[in-house]
């Protein structure tokens, strides 16, 4: 499964179900796990990235959120938190960081 | 021929090996007549400043340049010499070379092959149809070379990717022929202990190479007396762990390659300020522009390289104020004769001193901000908790904290390497909770990296023996109250923490100290092994043991060779120079390697696919 999945890395991702079974297979739960979960990510970064014509395909969950929040779609990034289970100590870390980047202090002070 | 190579105290000379190496790239040289250009592959270059010296080339009227596809050499030259490491990848650039350059009439290609040549190599050339354009291939059987007076090194970066995530154990095999070159120069080394899989194929190799040579066996007892080889395998948390000590730390942060540290100029204070009025406590240091030779042929570098960084800043602060004082002193010496001889000797000495002095606090200052930056004590911090297996088992929430600032990928993973080694293993959970953050922030491709790590054994699932929780006890690998000024033990190099191997070596060096160890370390990964090459009729190993303490009686130090299969760091250099200058352990180290390897290399030569 080790080449499977070396192929991933240049091409598309329409490899990710074949390497997710490869994983499978190897009794690699965790592995194949995130590689459906990447498949469903590319999915909804399409969709997202036609909403609000910005480019997320390709990135991670974590840099997904990223744009989300500097486009301020807190809604959107909050429902990416749930469906992939981000935990909420990285989260916070994000908004945190995310809203003093932008220097949004009186939103900070909320928490 | 390199100053640096020699010590008096020395009772082993490493310049044989130096001499060897060098006479047998002279052998293949004088071999070829006419005018001569060598083209030298990337990762020879180190290797080859080694050895020789550019003058050995000017006398010659060699030429040499650094191998480039685009390569064109000018037309009188009559014989272009290659000396590459055997990769195929290099094979498609000579097929270009020899495209475009070989047509001029008379001129001839020949390749030396460093290490040793590759039959993969030679059928692509064949393949690409230039085999025959080649008059000579041959091979350069480079193996131990040498990088100071107690440190040998094979520069191989990759020999423990090579091993345990390629498969290819041509290292260990290089490694054994090394040992063998080391024992045909040196006479045979009649005790060896060994710990680890790779250590002991290594050891096999050697074995069976030396079974053929006769010579090895006959003779009297070598210049060595023992040798302990030592598999990376065993010991992943000394190479991930931040080094403390001077040398450990430049080389961390700047890099030393070879003997030598690149700094950009501008950070150094210019050299022609005052005229030097330090005394020479120092020898004069070479030094090219940017580049700064490290090696213990610089008699300030040598005391500082092995210490804490801690006792640097002190010791150059203490230099500073001993060169305050004695330059009062000198302003004193009022009679002509003793300004007169004090200008023509010693003058030159100290413009050079001063300079060595200016540089060495100028790197100080530098390392001094890095370690500085609250995040370099962060980081340090978590690393000590681990290493004293504080919340071992649990996620660590400083590295979930690293992962969610996207923090260096580099560093988040040696930390999660860091606590895998520490546990001896991570719990399955807790993997999967690591595999999964990463992989969300830093994107899917990182499962390739954790396989990598997971097949290089640095993650793993647990086991039951907690090796690594149990030998801490057993072996003191942390202690307690350390001191990093004036160190009683080895466990400065990582401020309190004893890299086991160094601590093996250490042990083993006491009266029966291998047998009580080798119940110590079963619980670790791979067999232990001892070995005893004493053919002295009707002498078996247990005498040679006994010859080899009636020479330590007789104060003459021992000389233990001390192999790492796969890499050791400058921190166990220091920690095991440090026992070199223990006076009760009487005994020398010689220090083999294949490569120096820090926890950023070590881990950059796992981590690329």
């Amino acid at each position: 499964y080790h080449f499977k999945n070396a192929i991933e890395s240049k091409d598309l991702e329409s490899n990710l179900s074949v390497i997710g079974n490869a994983y499978t297979q190897a009794r690699c739960t965790v592995e194949a796990e995130l590689c459906a979960e990447t498949s469903r990510l590319f999915k909804l970064q399409k969709t997202l990235s036609t909403k609000y014509n910005a480019s997320l395909n390709g990135l991670s969950v974590h840099d997904t959120i990223e744009q989300l929040l500097k486009m301020g779609e807190l809604k959107e990034a909050e429902k990416i938190r749930s469906d992939f289970k981000v935990p909420d100590r990285r989260f916070w870390w994000q908004r945190i960081l995310n809203l003093a980047e932008q220097q949004k202090w009186d939103e900070l002070e909320k928490f | 021929m390199f100053s640096y190579l020699t010590s008096q105290s020395q009772r082993f000379n490493i310049q044989l090996l130096q001499e060897a190496a060098y006479r047998e790239l002279i052998q293949h040289l004088d071999r070829i007549e006419g005018s001569t250009v060598i083209a030298l592959d990337e990762a020879m270059i180190g290797p080859f400043t080694l050895v020789t010296k550019p003058k050995l080339f000017a006398e010659r009227a060699i030429r040499i340049v650094t191998l480039k596809p685009d390569l064109v050499f000018p037309k009188d030259i009559r014989n272009i010499v290659y000396i590459l490491r055997p990769r195929v990848s290099i094979m498609d650039q000579l097929v270009g070379h020899v495209k475009c350059n070989g047509l001029v009439s008379g001129r001839q290609f020949h390749i030396l092959f460093a290490p040793r040549r590759s039959c993969l190599c030679i059928n692509q050339l064949q393949n690409k149809g230039v085999l025959n354009s080649f008059s000579r291939i041959d091979e350069l059987s480079w193996s131990f070379l040498p990088l100071d007076a107690d440190v040998v090194t094979m520069e191989i970066p990759n020999a423990y990717r090579d091993v345990s995530i390629d498969g290819d154990t041509s290292s260990l095999y290089q490694v054994a022929i090394g040992l063998v070159q080391l024992q045909r120069l040196y006479g045979r080394i009649p005790k060896i202990y060994g710990k680890g899989v790779q250590a002991q194929r290594v050891w096999n190799h050697a074995k069976n190479l030396g079974m053929e040579e006769k010579a090895l066996y006959n003779g009297d007892k070598g210049a060595i007396d023992q040798l302990i080889l030592l598999d990376r395998g065993i010991d992943l948390l000394s190479p991930l762990a931040t080094q403390l000590t001077y040398e450990g730390l430049i080389d961390e942060f700047y890099g030393i390659r070879q003997n030598k540290l690149s700094l950009p100029a501008e950070l150094f204070p210019s050299d022609k300020t005052s005229e030097g009025r330090r005394p020479d406590e120092y020898l004069p240091q070479t030094s090219e522009k940017k580049t700064i030779l490290m090696h213990s042929g610089e008699q300030l570098y040598a005391e500082l390289r092995n210490k804490n960084f801690n006792e640097v800043t002190k010791l150059l602060a203490r230099k500073a104020r001993e060169i305050h004082t004695q330059m009062h002193a000198t302003s004193q010496d009022k009679t002509v004769q003793e300004i007169k001889s004090f200008v023509e000797n010693i003058l030159p000495q100290l413009m050079a001193q001063k300079k060595s002095t200016s540089e060495h606090t100028a790197i100080a200052g530098l390392i001094h901000e890095q370690v500085n930056a609250t995040t370099f004590a962060d980081d340090l911090a978590a690393e000590q908790d681990f290493m004293v297996c504080a919340d071992i088992d649990k996620p660590s929430a400083f590295i979930e904290d690293k992962i969610a600032r996207k923090a260096d990928i580099r560093n988040v993973l040696r930390l999660i390497c860091l606590q895998c080694a520490a546990a001896s293993g991570l719990k399955d959970k807790l993997l999967i909770h690591y595999k999964r953050e990463v992989a969300q922030v830093y994107g899917i491709e990182m499962l390739l990296t954790f396989s990598n790590l997971e097949m290089a054994g640095l993650l793993h699932p647990q086991t039951d023996s907690r090796a690594y929780a149990v030998l801490r006890k057993s072996l003191h690998l942390t202690v307690e109250d350390n001191v990093e000024v004036d160190p009683k033990d080895i466990s400065y190099v990582h401020s309190f923490y004893a890299p086991l191997t160094a601590r093996l070596v250490e042990l083993s060096l006491k009266p029966l100290g291998w047998q009580t160890l080798k119940s110590q370390i079963n619980n670790l990964h791979g067999p232990t092994f001892e070995d005893f090459q004493a053919q002295l009729i009707g002498i078996g190993g247990r005498q040679a043991g006994s010859m080899v303490s009636e020479c330590s009686l007789l104060h003459v130090p021992r000389v233990v060779l001390v192999c790492f299969v796969g890499g050791c760091t400058f921190a166990e250099i220091a920690a095991l120079r440090f026992l070199a200058d223990q006076e009760d352990n009487n005994v020398e180290f010689l220090i083999a390697t294949t490569k120096i390897i820090n926890k950023n290399t070590f881990l950059d030569s796992l981590l690329s696919a």
